[in-house]
């Protein structure tokens, strides 16, 4: 086996994903069926690959151009005040 | 009005400059269409003829473009429109700026009627994975019409639209193109900005344009491909004048045969289908050889890592914080699990763990490293066989188009993507081309590879094989 259920639900938690009950066992199957499927790779030798670094991408100039508006960029976000998004309290204790 | 409507982008355009045709006439044309045709094929996610007509009535009949209807698939923003990704996650989100191609088609003088269905995040290779409903394959309504751009090939398979673009990770524009049986070209990696483009697998994704004849795509990558500076990976290049460059013959010309691959099970009549177009091939003078790619057949297994690495690397953003669906917890790590549970589909939660599990502590080595070299061992391969041949010769896919509900098993959808993958893997340019129809009337697509930086060549080829076996010209 190479994912158990426990694996399973540190990764979901890793990836902030919560599990449901009724999704716990296929998911487990297909994953493990999946990771099973893409581990042949550990029989190819690559013993000898030198692996290249991607080619340097060209940055364009720091230069403040037209961006977004404040309130374009804030136009999606589900709650804002003052200008702001409210997010929930990140570093423990009551929100406000 | 002439009584025959332009069937390429080519002849509408000629028909436009010649004063037989305008765009809102056109426009007209394509809206009754859409309006007969897409309940059943449901192509579109959502549709803005209205400011088509006006945006087609400003059109300017000598812009390269002149007002022909361009769909563009639902992960492209469009400034104003709504971009749901196919997820319930972005169900209701409005993109606040246009992506660089969209500008670029604009500009150019296109007019898009509407947002294209896909796969979730694009992920998938029927359209099945939309959250919001399956398109259905103009060819065969009971059939899928591949995916993950299955909108934007189905609609410039049906006549909604008179070219599409799709994104391409892993064969989403050249695996539905070959089963509605249109163009689908995948550009090289760098070609054609990705600035607007919801990311999946950053290091795999590509922009393509979908048409109806190898010179209309040509025509749409001479206004797509551009250095974009808002764009990292965007390389700089001189301008190529793709349809220029398309030549009439393969005189000279080397097709590359894998050995490798022709042991796979194919569908009969896509393997006669390869045949012909290698006779087609030597009789416009090309010469056939054989290559070897040792391991292409490990391109599958290294994508299937790749690429939900990336991805669940690219879906952290959706958080339910600065845009998108919002669900409350207790605090904000429930929030977080919570938003994400409630708007991201199987497949994408499935790539999302899988991609996790790979990239975590204690596993990294064995599949993400491993994969990481394997793909660079694929990528050499590929360079070396594309010094012996100039053009690699493959099926697009081993089946032509499946019923909708018939390919359950996520494994087998990935089996789908065999022969597209490794020009994604190595950056490669990719193109398929309709090549026939098989017997119960499904259009058959073939796909030529070739190096990097080679684009111009790759649409050269498939254009003079695309007409050799019947295609516009």
């Amino acid at each position: 086996m190479i994912i158990d259920k426990e694996t399973l639900e540190h990764v979901a938690s890793l990836a902030r994903l919560e599990i449901t009950p009724d999704e716990d066992g296929s998911l487990l199957g297909d994953l493990e069926r999946i990771l099973g499927y893409v581990a042949q790779l550990g029989s190819v030798d690559t013993s000898a690959i030198v692996s290249k670094r991607p080619a340097m991408t060209e940055l364009r100039p720091d230069e403040p151009g037209e961006g977004l508006t404040r309130e374009a960029g804030l136009g999606g976000a589900p709650a804002m005040r003052d200008g702001f998004i409210v997010v929930r309290n990140v570093m423990g204790g009551e929100d406000e | 009005m002439s009584s025959e409507l332009p069937r390429t982008l080519e002849q509408y355009r000629h028909a436009v400059r010649a004063h037989e045709l305008s765009a809102e006439e056109y426009l007209d044309e394509t809206r009754q269409l859409i309006e007969r045709g897409d309940p059943q094929v449901k192509a579109f996610l959502h549709l803005r003829l209205d400011a088509a007509r006006s945006d087609a009535q400003a059109a300017d009949p000598s812009s390269p473009l002149a007002g022909a209807p361009i769909a563009v698939k639902d992960n492209i923003m469009m400034a104003g429109e709504r971009c749901t990704c196919g997820s319930r996650i972005l169900e209701h989100y409005v993109a606040p700026y246009s992506a660089t191609v969209v500008q670029s088609l604009l500009a150019a003088g296109a007019v898009v009627p509407g947002k294209t269905n896909l796969d979730e995040f694009a992920m998938g290779s029927s359209t099945e994975n939309s959250a919001f409903f399956p398109t259905h394959n103009p060819a065969d309504l009971s059939r899928v019409p591949g995916g993950s751009s299955g909108g934007s090939t189905a609609a410039v398979a049906a006549g909604f639209a008179l070219g599409a673009i799709g994104s391409d990770t892993g064969g989403s524009v050249r695996q539905p193109a070959a089963f509605c049986g249109v163009v689908g070209f995948k550009p090289t990696y760098g070609l054609v900005s990705r600035y607007g483009l919801v990311a999946f697998g950053s290091s795999l994704d590509c922009i393509g344009p979908i048409a109806r004849s190898v010179r209309d795509a040509a025509l749409m990558m001479n206004v797509m491909a551009a250095h974009d500076p808002k764009d990292a990976t965007s390389v700089r290049r001189s301008p190529v004048d793709f349809e220029a460059a398309l030549q009439p013959t393969l005189a000279g010309k080397r097709v590359g045969i894998i050995r490798e691959l022709q042991g796979l099970d194919v569908q009969p009549e896509i393997a006669a289908a390869m045949e012909t177009t290698r006779k087609a091939a030597v009789k416009s003078g090309a010469s056939l050889v054989d290559v070897s790619l040792p391991h292409i057949l490990s391109a599958l297994p290294v994508y299937y890592i790749i690429a939900p690495a990336e991805c669940s690397a690219n879906l952290g953003r959706f958080d339910g914080v600065r845009y998108g669906l919002h669900e409350d917890g207790r605090d904000m790590t429930e929030t977080y699990s919570k938003t994400r549970n409630a708007g991201f589909g199987t497949e994408v939660k499935r790539r999302i763990l899988i991609g996790a599990f790979v990239l975590s502590a204690g596993y990294y080595d064995a599949y993400y490293k491993k994969a990481s070299s394997v793909r660079q061992l694929i990528t050499d391969e590929l360079d070396a066989a594309l010094q012996s041949a100039d053009v690699l010769l493959t099926p697009t896919t081993p089946t032509t188009a499946f019923r909708l509900g018939a390919v359950t098993d996520p494994l087998e959808m990935y089996k789908a993507d065999v022969f597209t993958i490794p020009a994604n893997l190595a950056g490669v340019p990719a193109i398929s081309f309709p090549a026939g129809k098989d017997a119960a009337g499904l259009p058959i697509g073939l796909q030529l590879m070739g190096p990097r930086w080679s684009d111009a060549d790759i649409l050269s080829c498939a254009n003079v094989l695309f007409t050799a076996l019947g295609g516009e010209s």
